[in-house]
């Protein structure tokens, strides 16, 4: 072999083994490649390999539509069906013209509606601000909104047997809160100022002039709101017996995903820090922005008698019942789920804990119980405000450290999202 | 070393197909087009400027008016406009002025609408308008006769390449944190609330899952950049791209970010890619023997765009560095945040009251944010120190017009970050109003627990 065919052979060589470095080195970027791709995209897969725990996939995998199926069967549609039955019992003591069964059958009403209250998703929520939301809780319940003049105003007018008055009628002058003023309130007194026009145009005294008139149109009024929220309340439980109920548990449309249902839930508990630690508690005990004096008993959520405090331990009870998956007791009498599944319940705190925060969903649980244990201890909130507004104030501080925990750690180990947060994209 | 840069002067001044930039130009101009049109149609104008009472200004630019609803859709549509010029390429220049001038200006009315994306789409506008991205597959060729360029120099594709790069380079930077690489955090938090989908949801259960696709995350923006710029690797490189943007436009809520990206990364492609694409011939030629098939002729660039081209990329690639100078934990007090393209790594919500206290009384009031603000607003700012002490001198405003005397304002803000217990973000006993920034000693210290362990 001569020196140039030498060369050439040496030449290939090279060339073979550039292009066997060049074929290695495409592979090994391949491989490498393939191997970023899988593990952002299909990760999991290598987790798969790894565990052998399909069971507890599936239970994983299932707890969040459990939780969804315990709040509606363990805790709403029961609730829905107490408030009812009591707004069956206050639409017969209406009928029987009986004013102190009457009352006693509203307290119930306000007390099982208070329970509702903290589930306002779904048909009870805002139009606006829930996803199948229909307003009707506004239509039941219109606190913080309520505005007893203006009940004066409609029952002085006496419009409210004609046809399609309740539907068309302003929320505050159709719901519970106006069945508080026509049953529970001083009725000499009108709850308008001097200056309205109800006042000085003399309509009120001469209304009273004929007492039993007056009597008569009082119950009249009392009749048509019963019998409006009788209905309402079956409306309200229809949709959670029917297609709305199916939808919730089963993250079908007006959802998109499971996380907005959870999401609306969420939205739903929120009450404890707007409505219950600012407006009614916070506010008449001077410590929320709305009251400027030392304190405002005017804005107690309910005056007559006294039953403020008592609404707060029932909006508590549910939220507790949200992490618990289920409700214990409502007034001593325990009540039965609807669930057709013989399990544990499941709630928030056992989802945190799927998540790994156990402590978390504990300090949660244990916060609403001391803040219940007391508001129970509470005879009056009206009272307490003058006497022992320090207990008032710390019970604040209590549902102020359980909203806190909500809306911060809560928020991001459930990944949820504050509610009505909309428009707009994320990165 | 010097031949080296000569050498790759020399390359970057080679004249290449232009069709690759009019393509980028058409799609930048269609994907803002498309989400200028979200806005209105989903009533975003409404939600983001006509609803608030209250915006949270950039320092920089306070003086930025939100103007009424009428002139807020006018200019959303100006915008939109301007975005649809570019898209077609009809009187490109002219667009691109008035889109960029219209899109940043509607970002500066409010500081809670700031999103990364919004900011590269920013930055994108310069090299494309320094470039001759309208010269070609545009209407001001085709209808107002302006001379079609074939050919582009180089470096104005490469200036684009380099603006994508640096998002997925800090962003590969910014996930090398303890949270990320070895909790799956907040990946893991985000994945478990998404179960219910489809043969997906039971993997995201897996206890590991989460880690193993932070890490996957963290790799794939470490090396996509050099796996599209290597031809070799390209197509396949373009293929994760999609499936991963793929994947995070169906698990997060981060709207037109996985479609800008999908669509503005084939300018990795060799330049003439579409009208090889129109051709069908797929296979790509050699880079470096492109001056052998296409125009020869070099032109320097000229010095005072060297400059303005130094300074620009300096600034790129030095200011999102700038929280490395800060001795604290970017992702807790939030300084140098923003334009630092730290994506998608923190899961952060605070709980924030007020408490305002009158200076002639001492009689203190709790008040809570959201009255004054919109829900996604609240959101935002809860855990982010300067827009809490922004809103902190509207509190004082209102309260002072409302009791007739000076109040002082403090902040209970409580911030859970990645899922940790929540801890004070402010210092609670600092009046929000004598400040006007964040500062280290008004921001308390971050969490030193570990981010919350989902195995």
């Amino acid at each position: 072999m001569n020196q140039h065919n030498m060369r050439e052979l040496s030449n290939t060589k090279t060339t073979e083994k550039e292009n066997r470095r060049r074929v290695i080195t495409q592979r090994v970027v391949y491989l490498t490649l393939v191997t970023v791709m899988s593990l952002s995209t299909i990760g999991g897969g290598v987790g798969c390999e790894e565990s052998n725990t399909t069971t507890e996939v599936e239970v994983y995998g299932d707890q969040r539509a459990m939780f969804l199926m315990d709040v509606r069967d363990r805790i709403l549609r029961p609730l829905l069906q107490e408030a009812q039955t009591d707004a069956e019992v206050l639409v017969s003591a209406i009928e029987t013209r009986d004013l102190s069964e009457a009352r006693l059958a509203w307290r119930e009403m306000i007390l099982s509606w208070q329970r509702l209250e903290v589930l306002q998703f779904g048909p009870a929520g805002g139009s606006s601000l829930r996803l199948g939301g229909e307003d009707l809780r506004d239509q039941i319940y219109a606190f913080p909104l309520h505005n007893p003049c203006r009940v004066d105003q409609e029952l002085v007018r006496g419009e409210f047997e004609t046809d399609g008055w309740v539907d068309a009628a302003p929320i505050n002058v159709i719901g519970i809160d106006a069945m508080e003023r026509l049953l529970i309130e001083d009725h000499i007194e009108s709850a308008c100022p001097a200056s309205a026009q109800l006042i000085r145009e003399g309509q009120w005294s001469s209304f009273n002039e004929d007492a039993s008139r007056a009597e008569e149109q009082r119950w009249a009024y009392l009749s048509v709101l019963a019998a409006g929220l009788r209905s309402k309340l079956l409306n309200l439980g229809s949709k959670w017996d029917g297609s709305f109920g199916q939808a919730f548990v089963e993250a079908s449309a007006p959802f998109s995903s499971q996380r907005d249902v959870i999401d609306q839930v969420f939205a739903g508990i929120y009450y404890v820090d707007e409505m219950v630690k600012d407006l009614k508690l916070g506010a008449p005990a001077g410590i929320y922005m709305t009251c400027l004096q030392d304190i405002c008993p005017e804005q107690l959520e309910l005056r007559a008698d006294g039953l403020s405090a008592l609404a707060i331990v029932q909006n508590l009870e549910t939220t507790l019942a949200v992490f618990r998956g289920e409700l214990l007791a409502f007034d001593g009498a325990p009540i039965e789920s609807l669930s057709a599944e013989d399990r544990e319940p499941v709630g928030l705190s056992d989802l945190l804990i799927a998540e790994g925060a156990e402590e978390l969903a504990n300090s949660l649980e244990s916060g609403l119980e001391d803040a219940l244990v007391e508001l129970r201890e509470l005879e009056s909130l009206k009272v307490s405000l003058t006497e022992d507004l320090g207990r008032v104030t710390e019970i604040h501080r209590s549902i102020k450290a359980v909203s806190d925990l909500m809306k911060s750690q809560m928020v991001t180990v459930l990944n949820l999202s504050v509610p009505q947060e909309g428009a707009g994209d994320n990165d | 070393m010097i031949k080296a840069s000569a050498e790759y002067l020399r390359f970057n001044t080679q004249r290449v197909s232009s069709s690759s930039i009019g393509v980028f130009r058409a799609l930048y101009g269609a994907v803002m087009s498309f989400s200028l049109l979200r806005f209105i149609v989903s009533g975003w104008v409404e939600e983001l400027w006509v609803k608030p009472d209250f915006f949270f200004k950039y320092e920089w630019a306070a003086w930025m008016p939100v103007w009424s609803p009428t002139g807020l859709y006018i200019h959303v549509s100006l915008t939109l406009l301007g975005a649809i010029g570019v898209m077609l390429g009809l009187y490109f220049k002219r667009s691109l002025l008035i889109f960029i001038i219209g899109f940043t200006t509607l970002q500066l009315m409010d500081q809670t609408n700031y999103l990364n994306h919004y900011y590269l789409v920013i930055c994108l506008a310069l090299p494309l308008m320094i470039s001759p991205a309208g010269e070609t597959f545009s209407l001001d060729c085709l209808w107002r006769g302006r001379p079609r360029r074939e050919y582009i120099e180089r470096w104005y594709i490469d200036l684009l390449r380099f603006q994508i790069g640096i998002v997925y380079l800090f962003a590969a930077i910014a996930k090398m944190s303890p949270d990320w690489l070895l909790y799956g955090q907040p990946l893991s938090i985000w994945l478990s609330s998404r179960t219910d989908l489809p043969l997906l949801g039971s993997i995201f259960n897996l206890p590991y899952t989460g880690l193993l696709m932070s890490w996957g995350g963290f790799l794939y923006d470490l090396l996509i950049v050099p796996a599209l710029l290597w031809s070799q690797t390209r197509s396949w490189a373009y293929g994760v791209v999609v499936i991963f943007h793929g994947m995070t436009w169906m698990l997060f809520d981060i709207g037109i970010f996985p479609l800008l990206m999908t669509l503005m990364t084939p300018i990795f492609f060799a330049p003439d890619w579409p009208r090889r694409l129109l051709k069908g011939q797929l296979k790509e030629i050699n880079e470096n023997s492109l001056q052998a098939n296409q125009s020869t002729t070099t032109r320097k660039i000229p010095q005072s765009m060297m400059i303005i081209l130094g300074m620009w990329c300096s600034f790129h690639l030095l200011f999102p560095l700038r929280g490395f100078w800060l001795d604290e934990n970017i992702v807790w007090s939030e300084r140098g945040m923003r334009y630092s393209w730290r994506v998608m790594v923190r899961e952060k919500m605070g709980s924030l009251t007020y408490r305002v206290r009158s200076r002639e009384s001492g009689r203190e009031w709790e008040v809570n944010p959201r009255v004054f603000l919109q829900p996604r607003q609240l959101s935002e700012m809860s855990g982010q120190p300067d827009m809490i002490i922004q809103l902190s001198h509207w509190v004082r405003q209102h309260f002072e017009a409302k009791i007739g005397h000076e109040v002082e304002v403090y902040a209970d803000a409580w911030v859970s970050l990645n899922g940790r217990a929540s801890q004070r973000l402010i210092n609670p006993s600092l009046d929000l109003t004598r400040h006007s920034t964040a500062t280290p000693g008004l921001i308390l210290s971050a969490p030193t627990s570990s981010p919350l362990k989902p195995w």
